[in-house]
């Protein structure tokens, strides 16, 4: 990808051709796009600094010797062949998917940086069918295990051994009756927080949806920008950061795709909404400090207001504390399904797991948990915070957005967390 | 490259994995290409 600033205006241009012809090509085409719409610009380009960054990073682990494909074969054969363990199991599947990835950004004020990365993303899923019901549980998600690094993460997730503890699962849940329905306490474990994180705290906050230029596709936002400083998220529990130096997250990195050296960064405070998620370009857009987030999925598409790792910091509250002190109350974990509007306010998440609290104490497993509720009022019935040995650091490989479609992976860690008067439903009919 | 030569060049692979697979093989081969220009619009100004 070229990038050319010109008259003030801005263009791009990608090309697998990499001879000095074919870049020179891709250059001039980008100065022509520069040049043709400078007149008719949103921005004065011409007015942001020229960045010159000089650095490196790498993934941990980055240079160890990968496993080889017999070595993965014989692993996710045999937990395959664990999680086929019963008649009543009809599907199962044990995958991995490994990448690396290797970045360099230039620019003609003397930036110069290259990024090396290295991804295990492993997958297990097992579905049982019984007396009309079809039940599927997950090792934390459709490809919600995903890290930088090495095969190490495997042992961090207990990936060995788990096709018969999914399996397992799957089995309890298709005996287990629905979720009940009611307004209730909620404990969601950070298999299903990531997924709340992601939607209704990481997508609103995203500034090119605040300013409207996601608006026809991805959507908009429920936040405006005179929200920031001031604007209640949630409750004083409520502290979430863009996190870029965890090593072992999946978007830890130096410098985002325009440059900008990325450092940890409260978003919300307090429950006090900080600042929002946005590069250098919208920064200068909308007059309000933001991130290095401005990302591109591949080399032949521009950067954009991306989330990266997204984390909500951790509390005081041990998962035996959280449990003793809901009355009544469900544990859900793993999500399944959602749904949320365009401006990601209101919202309808399921799980494929879910556990009765009751008088302070976990009772008996039921299927088809669901909650819903609204951004704005869910965070700040935010109650309990898990503390950092509830916490797990998650991610998603597939977070679409922009026009063309762009795919780009983002983290998320989260402690387990305890909401207070939500709306909790389950399979049976209302 | 341009699309003529892609075309000739996605043939060429495909013919020799015709000729390297051994009885009882089978093989998928796909590309994909694009040519695009994309102008986004806020404002009624270019973004």
């Amino acid at each position: 990808m070229l990038t050319v600033y010109a008259a003030g205006g801005y263009g791009y241009a990608a090309t697998s051709d990499m001879s000095r012809a074919g870049l020179q090509s891709a250059l001039d085409r980008a100065a022509g796009w520069a040049r043709a719409t400078a007149p008719r610009s949103l921005i004065d380009f011409g007015a942001l600094p020229r960045p010159a960054p000089r650095g490196a990073y790498a993934s941990p682990d980055a240079d160890m010797p990968a496993w080889s494909q017999r070595d993965w074969y014989d692993l996710l054969a045999e937990e395959s062949r664990q999680a086929g363990c019963d008649p009543r199991i009809v599907d199962w599947e044990a995958t991995v998917e490994t990448r690396t990835a290797e970045h360099r950004y230039l620019t003609s004020a003397g930036g110069d940086v290259s990024q090396r990365y290295r991804f295990v993303m492993p997958g297990m899923s097992v579905t049982a069918h019984a007396d009309g019901d079809t039940q599927t549980r997950t090792l934390n998600g459709y490809r919600g295990l995903a890290q930088q690094g090495g095969e190490g993460m495997l042992d961090r997730f207990g990936f060995v051994g788990s096709g018969r503890r999914i399996a397992d699962e799957v089995l309890q849940l298709l005996l287990a009756p629905n979720c009940p329905v009611g307004t209730m306490d909620v404990l969601l474990l950070p298999d299903q927080m990531v997924l709340q994180i992601h939607e209704s705290i990481g997508h609103p906050l995203e500034l090119d949806r605040i300013l409207g230029d996601e608006r026809n596709f991805a959507g908009t936002s429920f936040v405006t920008l005179d929200m920031f400083g001031t604007y209640r998220y949630g409750s004083d529990l409520l502290n979430v950061s863009f996190d870029p130096t965890r090593p072992e997250e999946l978007a830890s990195y130096a410098f985002d795709d325009d440059g900008t050296p990325a450092e940890k960064a409260y978003l919300i405070r307090k429950g006090i909404l900080e600042r929002p998620l946005g590069g250098a370009i919208s920064q200068a857009r909308a007059g309000l400090p933001g991130v290095a987030n401005s990302r591109a999925d591949n080399w032949n598409r521009p950067p954009i207001d991306r989330m990266a790792n997204i984390n909500l910091e951790p509390g005081d509250a041990t998962l035996a504390d959280m449990i003793a002190g809901i009355e009544r109350g469900v544990l859900m974990s793993t999500n399944s399904s959602w749904s949320i509007d365009d401006s990601r306010n209101k919202f309808q998440f399921g799980c494929e797991w879910g556990q009765l609290i009751e008088n302070g104490k976990l009772t008996s497993v039921v299927k088809n948990p669901n909650y819903r509720g609204i951004s704005a009022n869910f965070w700040r019935n935010l109650t309990r915070v898990g503390d950092a040995a509830t916490m797990q650091v998650l991610g998603t490989p597939y977070c679409g957005k922009g026009e063309p479609s762009q795919v780009i992976r983002c983290g998320h860690a989260s402690p387990a967390c305890v909401f207070a008067a939500v709306d909790v439903f389950g399979g049976d009919p209302s | 490259m341009t699309p003529a030569n892609i075309e000739a060049y996605f043939n060429e692979v495909a013919a020799l994995l015709d000729r390297s697979i051994a009885r009882g093989e089978i093989y998928t081969c796909r590309l994909d290409a694009e040519i695009s220009d994309f102008v986004r619009l806020n404002r009624g100004k270019v973004r």
